[in-house]
């Protein structure tokens, strides 16, 4: 019994790729066929009916079933299934949408586009290869370490382009395996281009820091002081959510007089910009407790500081940093 | 000439042919075609025909029990089955005799 369970079984999957409804019924009375053939005589079923995959192949014919796909495995063929379903779909996508933008197909019009996207392909490869040589900061145009860096970009930006225009003419006439390494390769440019680029815009949008009410609007930047006036080194503010306060732009004072960006509080002498030794700034408004602040990092400022703002306001403004409530 | 390749054609018309004298199982129809001469004839092929013959609607099924060995399920003609045996033997008849005298034509024998 367990012969012919076993030789159905296979004759089942050597006929995985047909649509289920009509495998099933042409194997719904196998069994049993199969156990009057072996009751009604010697050897095994193989001997006598021949391997499983050939009796599949002769009952398929018999039945007038589709051929098969040759000796695809089951998983191949559900897989080739899957991939021709999409494939129809797609197309069929491909027809509907295309109305809505006044073309037959979708694709008609993105095939026009294709010159456009070797240009724009020409200039993501640039970006991506500046990017991955230079390692410094990426801005919109390619950037290379030698002479005028600029113009160098710009050179190698239109060398970039006519390759890539180049080779949009060509790579449809390229053979198989050149095309997809063309493909791969053009892929795994894309992938830093399109990070840095998507980069560059968050850069673009980012705000100064947000928990700042609108007094601080134009705070560049704080500095932290003792109650002697002597300014906190490597001190940090904290706001009541244990956040980092950094407001939006952080400007320091450079050694030839002028100011750098950098970001607070790593500047190397962090010094407010007209900042006035003698200032002595009053002691706090309001009592503010002793209690060891809820910051993350408690060594950086363990009482919270009056904190006297720099210059622009002279006035012991306390930061909205480490208050008893948090 | 290869017998398989023209049993493809005839097998149907083979199996309603030999259920037309008595019903019988898969392998019963099997071992008469083989006695009448179709020796080539493959245990799928037949089981394929009756399936295929069976959807069709030319065949009706019944189970008969045994007591020893499996139950068997046994396939008669049915109304269809059985003009369809008259249409297709009709065909064959006139489709063979006209190859028959073709052949002989050319002086050739069986």
């Amino acid at each position: 019994m367990n012969e012919v369970a076993d030789y159905v079984a296979q004759v089942r999957t050597a006929l995985a790729d047909l649509p289920p409804a009509i495998r099933d019924e042409l194997l719904d009375d196998l069994p049993e066929h199969l156990a009057e053939v072996a009751a009604e005589g010697e050897g095994s079923l193989t001997e006598r009916l021949g391997p499983p995959t050939a009796y599949a192949a002769e009952l398929r014919a018999a039945a007038g079933a589709p051929a098969g796909r040759g000796r695809m495995p089951a998983m191949d063929a559900r897989l080739h299934d899957v991939v021709v379903q999409a494939r129809a779909r797609l197309q069929a996508a491909d027809a509907k949408t295309g109305p809505l933008i006044g073309y037959e197909k979708t694709s008609d019009f993105l095939r026009l586009l294709r010159p456009a996207w070797w240009v724009l392909r020409g200039y993501l490869a640039a970006m991506a290869v500046a990017y991955l040589l230079s390692n410094g900061p990426i801005g919109l145009l390619p950037r290379f370490e030698m002479g005028d860096s600029t113009v160098a970009g710009v050179v190698a930006l239109v060398l970039f382009v006519i390759v890539s225009i180049w080779l949009g003419r060509r790579g449809s006439r390229l053979p198989r395996v050149p095309r997809l390494v063309l493909w791969a390769g053009i892929a795994l440019l894309m992938l830093p281009a399109a990070v840095s680029l998507f980069e560059a815009d968050e850069d673009a949008v980012r705000e100064p820091y947000q928990g700042v009410s609108e007094t601080y609007n134009d705070v560049g930047s704080v500095y932290v002081y003792d109650e002697q006036g002597r300014p906190l080194v490597n001190a940090r503010v904290f706001d009541q959510f244990g956040n980092l306060v950094q407001p939006g732009v952080w400007w320091c004072p450079n050694e030839g007089g002028g100011m750098t960006t950098e970001v607070f509080p790593t500047c190397a002498n962090p010094q407010p910009v007209n900042w006035q030794p003698a200032y002595v700034p009053p002691p706090p408004a309001r009592g503010i407790p002793q209690s060891p602040s809820p910051a993350p990092e408690p060594t950086a400022s363990p009482e919270p500081a009056p904190a006297p703002t720099g210059t622009p306001q002279p006035s012991a403004t306390p930061t909205p940093a480490p208050t008893a409530t948090g | 000439m290869d017998t398989t390749q023209l049993l493809k054609g005839v097998l149907d018309l083979a199996v309603l042919a030999v259920l037309k004298e008595e019903d019988g199982y898969g392998y019963d129809i099997l071992r008469r075609l083989r006695a009448a001469g179709l020796g080539d004839v493959g245990d799928a092929s037949v089981y394929g025909t009756l399936r295929r013959l069976f959807q069709a609607g030319c065949l009706t099924a019944y189970v008969v029990p045994s007591e020893e060995g499996p139950h068997r399920k046994y396939y008669a003609l049915n109304e269809i089955g059985r003009d369809q045996l008259q249409r297709s033997g009709k065909v064959w008849r006139t489709f063979a005799s006209t190859m028959d005298t073709l052949l002989a034509d050319r002086g050739m024998v069986a």
